[in-house]
């Protein structure tokens, strides 16, 4: 493995949380590496490869691994969720989590282009959280507002609230931005007042 | 503005200093065009009758605000008001679901591919998405004119510092008016506009200045002290003559000349024209045509002289004129008898005198003193007076059509009070209304003072080329100033709201499109001087004015 590959990894791997399993134009899916540990709704994600894709998280899942064989309540009288991983370690490998993230961008030449990709990320790629730097900058363009509110892509208003939500707490006047961006929304989403002020509210801590 | 200045100027996009700027939505030529206003502008920044301009793909418009509108996308915003007026809600509201819009009246137009083109009627709008923007000085400039012999700066746009020119050569072409309720500004106007026509040097004034308020020493009401006549201000431009020289010495002037009139002088259409005023019935009126007829040119006093019921009686049988419609007459016309400046000389000089100083490009101001308050005096002087100057007009300009001789210099006649005289029953027997209808046939024009149009004559009226009207709240006034003017129910409410001093609506044949000034400033040493007036004392040099200081002071200040 050469050094400059070793070097990207100690970058990042903490960032990495697992691999695309499924993959389209519009979203992608990624299976966690480990149960449970999947980015918060309305995170910023990346496909980790030659073309990386940018997604917002907007689903996530927890479920059995093989959809024949569904769990099974343990209780009643169960007091603690956590002693029962605990005791039984063979749940992780019998479950599983993943994420889809909708597709709002692209890395190309180290910039970040606000369009779908031509190529959906390929599967077993790597999937990894961005860090403030790529949040801050992605979110400083609006241009995927519109992408969002796109009601065929099966996003809510809620992802877009979520994803605000962490955006805003980056910026050194986060109302500022959230004033800015709801102008944006507004202009979008023409006669729907109360709907951008929902948004805007899910958006506010 | 030289071409490439110009050229320079259409190339500019519009203005943004303004505080707002928006773009078109929709609308149409006839009711005016739907701007919104970009998110970022201040909607308290609009104001309506401002002139803006708008930058359409070939051609630069020019219009000016007719409403401003508080308009939202969303037709439930009412009714969500509430939760959306919340802090930052309304700030997201604003500019997107709420907006400003604002109604443009599109007045003209400017081919910008076209260096040579001058701004013309809007006959087509502007395509949609053109940015629209407060105009500039210089689009100002650019429809107006620049200041320049023959423009005068009349006044400032509403909410602008530029200077409004008003071009002379256009203004006297016609009989113009200046109308408004008493108290604001037509006085001052006025004396601008003279001023205006005088120094353009290419018409004459003659000023039948009732209040004796044009020629020497006016009165500001609200700087409350004096203010300079014409003639302080262009001494060797304007002679003043005088009805009543105790008058005017009482005020320090020397009037150039003293105006008399002769009993012989008078004519039955001087009565004629009275007839109002005298409340005079018509057959009292036609009488004295009877006793013209009768007595000769000497009518009057002959006429006067009579006493005793039974000349009376005699004279009415001769004349074949109703007795009591000639004891009428004889009553009102004793009134004359008041006036000093009547005598039985045969032939005054006072027409000549007028036209000797016309004639060489002096302007003329007759003062009426004390005879100002009385209507009679001041219709009777005028009248006299402007039918002879008229004459001799209309012979030197037949005689210089025949090529004898140079056309006489145009001739602006200013008179006040036309309400009582230039009345339906009576324009049609004066010569004001005679003039009015002419359209400058023999170089001769009326410039109309006034504070009840509504009561002139409505073909006079609709004869002016230009009217300057200052704030009239009377509907049938504004009726009749507007009468034949498009574009009336904007201009009406633009009327009404003007201030209730120095602001004016200019519409007319001098003027591209009617316009909205605030009239410039009279009555203080900078006025004085921007219009020209060197005052001799501040020629002093600076030395000689610290030692009048110092000697009226002391050293220290
Ligand atoms: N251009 C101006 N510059 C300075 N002051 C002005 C101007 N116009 C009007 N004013 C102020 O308003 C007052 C009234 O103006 P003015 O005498 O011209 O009114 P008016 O319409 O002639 O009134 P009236 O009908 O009584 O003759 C003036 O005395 C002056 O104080
Ligand atoms: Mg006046």
């Amino acid at each position: 493995m050469g050094s400059a590959k070793q070097e990207k990894k100690d970058n990042f791997s903490g960032n990495i949380i697992g691999e695309v399993i499924r993959s389209s134009s519009t979203d992608f899916e990624t299976q966690c590496y480990e149960l449970y540990k999947f980015p918060p709704l309305g995170s910023l994600v990346t496909s980790d490869d030659e073309n990386p894709v940018i997604g917002i998280v907007s689903h996530s899942v927890t479920e059995s691994m093989d959809p024949s064989r569904t769990p099974r309540p343990r209780g009643p009288g169960l007091d603690n969720v956590k002693s029962i991983y605990d005791d039984s370690p063979q749940l992780n490998n019998l479950l599983t989590s993943r994420f889809t993230s909708i597709t709002v961008g692209y890395t190309k030449d180290s910039s970040i282009v606000m369009k779908l990709s031509p190529f959906p990320p390929r599967i077993l790629s790597p999937t990894r959280i961005c860090n403030d730097s790529e949040l801050n900058e992605f979110s400083s363009n609006f241009d995927f507002v519109s992408r969002l509110l796109n009601p065929s892509i099966g996003s809510s208003d809620d992802v877009l609230a979520a994803f605000l939500d962490i955006a805003s707490g980056l910026k050194p006047d986060p109302e500022q931005y959230l004033i800015e961006i709801g102008k944006e929304i507004a202009s979008l989403l023409p006669g729907q007042m109360r709907r951008v002020n929902l948004i805007l509210r899910n958006a506010c801590k | 503005m030289n071409s490439e200045e110009r050229f320079e100027q259409l190339k500019k996009n519009v203005n943004s200093d303004e505080g707002w700027s928006g773009i078109i939505v929709g609308g149409s030529l006839s009711d005016g065009l739907d701007v919104r206003l970009s998110a970022d502008s201040s909607i308290e920044s609009v104001k309506v009758g401002r002139l803006v301009t708008i930058q359409g793909k070939s051609h630069k418009f020019f219009g000016q605000v007719s409403d401003v509108i508080l308009d939202s996308s969303d037709s439930n915003l009412s009714a969500h008001s509430e939760e959306i007026s919340n802090g930052m809600m309304s700030e997201v509201a604003i500019g997107t679901a709420a907006y400003g819009l604002i109604k443009i009246q599109p007045k003209l137009s400017l081919d910008t591919d076209d260096i040579s083109s001058n701004p013309q009627a809007a006959k087509t709008v502007p395509p949609h998405f053109s940015t629209v923007a407060a105009s500039t000085h210089a689009d100002i400039e650019m429809i107006f004119g620049k200041e320049a012999p023959g423009k005068f700066w009349i006044g400032s746009p509403l909410d602008m510092e530029t200077k409004l020119c008003l071009d002379i050569n256009e203004l006297t072409k016609r009989s113009n008016g200046v109308f408004g309720k008493s108290g604001t500004g037509k006085t001052f106007l006025t004396r601008l506009l003279l001023a205006g026509i005088l120094q353009s040097e290419k018409a004459a004034n003659l000023v039948f200045d009732m209040h004796s308020e044009y020629g020497w020493q006016g009165y500001s009401e609200t700087a409350n002290h004096q203010v300079k006549g014409l003639k302080q201000l262009f001494p060797s431009k304007v002679a003043i003559f005088s009805l009543d020289e105790d008058h005017s010495k009482r005020r320090g002037l020397t009037p150039d000349y003293v105006v008399k009139i002769g009993y012989k002088e008078v004519e039955p259409e001087d009565i004629e024209i009275l007839r109002e005023s005298l409340n005079l019935s018509p057959q009292a009126a036609d009488a004295a045509h009877s006793l013209f007829r009768h007595y000769g040119k000497n009518w009057l006093l002959e006429f006067l002289d009579i006493s005793g019921t039974e000349a009376f009686n005699s004279l009415s049988g001769q004349l074949n004129v109703n007795q009591g419609a000639l004891s009428t007459l004889h009553r009102r016309l004793r009134e004359f008898r008041r006036f000093e400046f009547m005598d039985t000389t045969s032939v005054h000089d006072s027409v000549n005198q007028i036209l000797r100083y016309l004639d060489r490009g002096i302007n003329v101001v007759l003062e009426f003193g004390k005879y100002g308050r009385d209507t009679d005096a001041y219709i009777l002087v005028a009248n006299l007076l402007t039918r002879r100057i008229y004459d001799r007009y209309a012979e030197y300009k037949e005689r210089s059509l025949s090529g004898i001789g140079d056309e006489p210099i145009p001739l602006v006649i200013t008179i006040e009070e036309a309400h009582k005289y230039l009345t339906p029953e009576l324009a049609n027997q004066t010569i004001f209304g005679t003039i009015a209808r002419e359209m400058r046939k023999y170089n001769v024009t009326i410039l109309i003072v006034d504070q009840r149009p509504s009561q002139i004559d409505e073909e006079v009226m609709s004869q002016l080329g230009t009217k300057l009207v200052c704030l009239l709240d009377n509907n049938r006034d504004v009726d009749s100033v507007l009468s034949g003017v498009s574009g009336q129910r904007k201009l009406r409410s633009v009327l009404s709201s003007l201030d209730s001093r120095q602001q004016a609506l200019l519409f007319g044949h001098a003027l591209p499109m009617p316009v909205e000034i605030r009239v410039r400033d009279y009555g203080t040493a900078e006025s004085y001087k921007s219009l020209g007036f060197v005052d001799t004392k501040s020629k002093k040099g600076k030395h000689q004015i610290d030692q009048d200081k110092s000697d009226l002071f002391g050293k220290n200040t």
